[in-house]
């Protein structure tokens, strides 16, 4: 569920860098963000 | 894109200029109660301690908010305090949650209310400690989240920009604090219902730890609302999935490394998403003398007695009686 949610965030970025024109750098950073957020250790 | 495109060095100095804004605007606090003597320095202390630490990824979300929306020259200071009013937000949370909760501990030291509490059973005060305790924790995290307001609306941007970021920050106040009475609604009631947990997580966590965080920063960049409908695309899964990861943290985590106890959500009979989901999958209550399951299976199950769908009777929790 949580790897789920995740990937679907990330596809979301990928389609809006597209869709609105996001910075590049700043779409790379949040997707490590993303992973930081999401796969902090049990 | 590649996930390295923030390196360890920079997000140290993000953090230290992070910390650096939030002493330097508690300093400022500081000096304004200094009138009111050594009851202000300790709230003021408080407010130092409970908004130190952490990831601070609300402030990361909203830095890289407003880059993702701009890519024009900024002002960085003037960013970095912007991001340094969501956490002072997040530190409201977390002394009215811990309260609320009737948690110990946070990030390793005692919580808000049980510090204080602390203080006045050993001062030998006359009253009751935990009032004592109450009261401070509520007037302290009323105090940030007034602090968060004005820290954004001073972060140095021009008002023409800040002034639709504020809009942005109302708007979150109001989803996480009524996110919070759902949370304790949903606990009084004493039904686990993984919809009703799930939205919970999404007005009590989710949105202010990532999408609004996103939003104040590309509202600060002058973002529209086709941007930030983007980026909500983005911030709401992903804050879902923080948060989830957060409960799950909550159980099985190292507290040396959460600074909180392991299994304190199940102790208080939290109905988090996990716990709903669990109750879901546990094996529903037999009628009286029907056949018990057979199979290998079966023996591993649960007592009945604690079994339940996902609308069962949970343990007994503060909430109810």
């Amino acid at each position: 569920m949580i790897d789920d949610l995740a990937g679907r965030a990330v596809a979301a970025l990928h389609r809006a860098r597209e869709a609105v024109g996001l910075d590049d750098h700043a779409c790379a950073v949040l997707e490590g963000l993303a992973t930081a957020a999401t796969r902090r250790a049990v | 894109m590649s996930g390295q495109a923030w390196d360890d060095d920079e997000q140290q100095r993000f953090r230290a200029d992070l910390q650096a804004a939030i002493d330097a605007f508690l300093d400022e606090q500081a000096e304004r109660l200094r009138p009111l003597g050594g009851d202000a320095e300790r709230l003021v202390a408080e407010a130092r301690a409970v908004s130190s630490g952490g990831k601070r990824f609300r402030a990361a979300f909203c830095h890289w908010g407003f880059r993702a929306a701009v890519r024009d020259d900024f002002d960085e200071r003037a960013l970095v305090r912007a991001g340094a009013a969501l956490e002072l937000l997040h530190a409201s949370a977390l002394a009215h949650d811990d309260l609320i909760d009737a948690s110990d501990t946070r990030r390793g030291r005692p919580a808000t209310h049980r510090g204080f509490a602390a203080l006045h059973r050993d001062a030998g005060w006359p009253g009751d400690p935990e009032q004592y305790g109450a009261a401070a924790a509520i007037l302290l995290g009323d105090l940030l989240l007034s602090w968060s307001d004005e820290m954004l609306r001073r972060c140095g941007l021009p008002l023409e920009r800040v002034a639709p970021a504020l809009d942005v920050l109302e708007l979150c106040r109001t989803e996480v604090i009524a996110g919070q009475f759902l949370d304790v609604s949903v606990q009084a009631r004493g039904r686990a219902d993984v919809d009703a947990a799930m939205t919970v997580l999404r007005y009590k966590s989710a949105k202010y730890s990532i999408e609004r965080p996103l939003h104040v920063g590309a509202a600060l960049a002058g973002a529209g609302p086709e941007t930030l409908t983007a980026l909500s695309s983005f911030g709401l899964p992903l804050g879902e999935a923080f948060q989830l990861r957060d409960d799950l943290l909550g159980v099985y985590g190292d507290p040396a490394t959460t600074g909180k106890p392991a299994g304190d959500d199940l102790v208080e009979g939290k109905r988090t998403v996990l716990v709903a989901l669990a109750l879901d999958a546990a094996p529903r209550r037999r009628p009286p003398g029907s056949t018990p399951p057979s199979g290998p299976r079966s023996a591993t199950r649960r007592s009945p007695s604690c079994a339940g769908s996902s609308t069962a009777r949970v343990p007994p929790s503060r909430w109810r009686p």
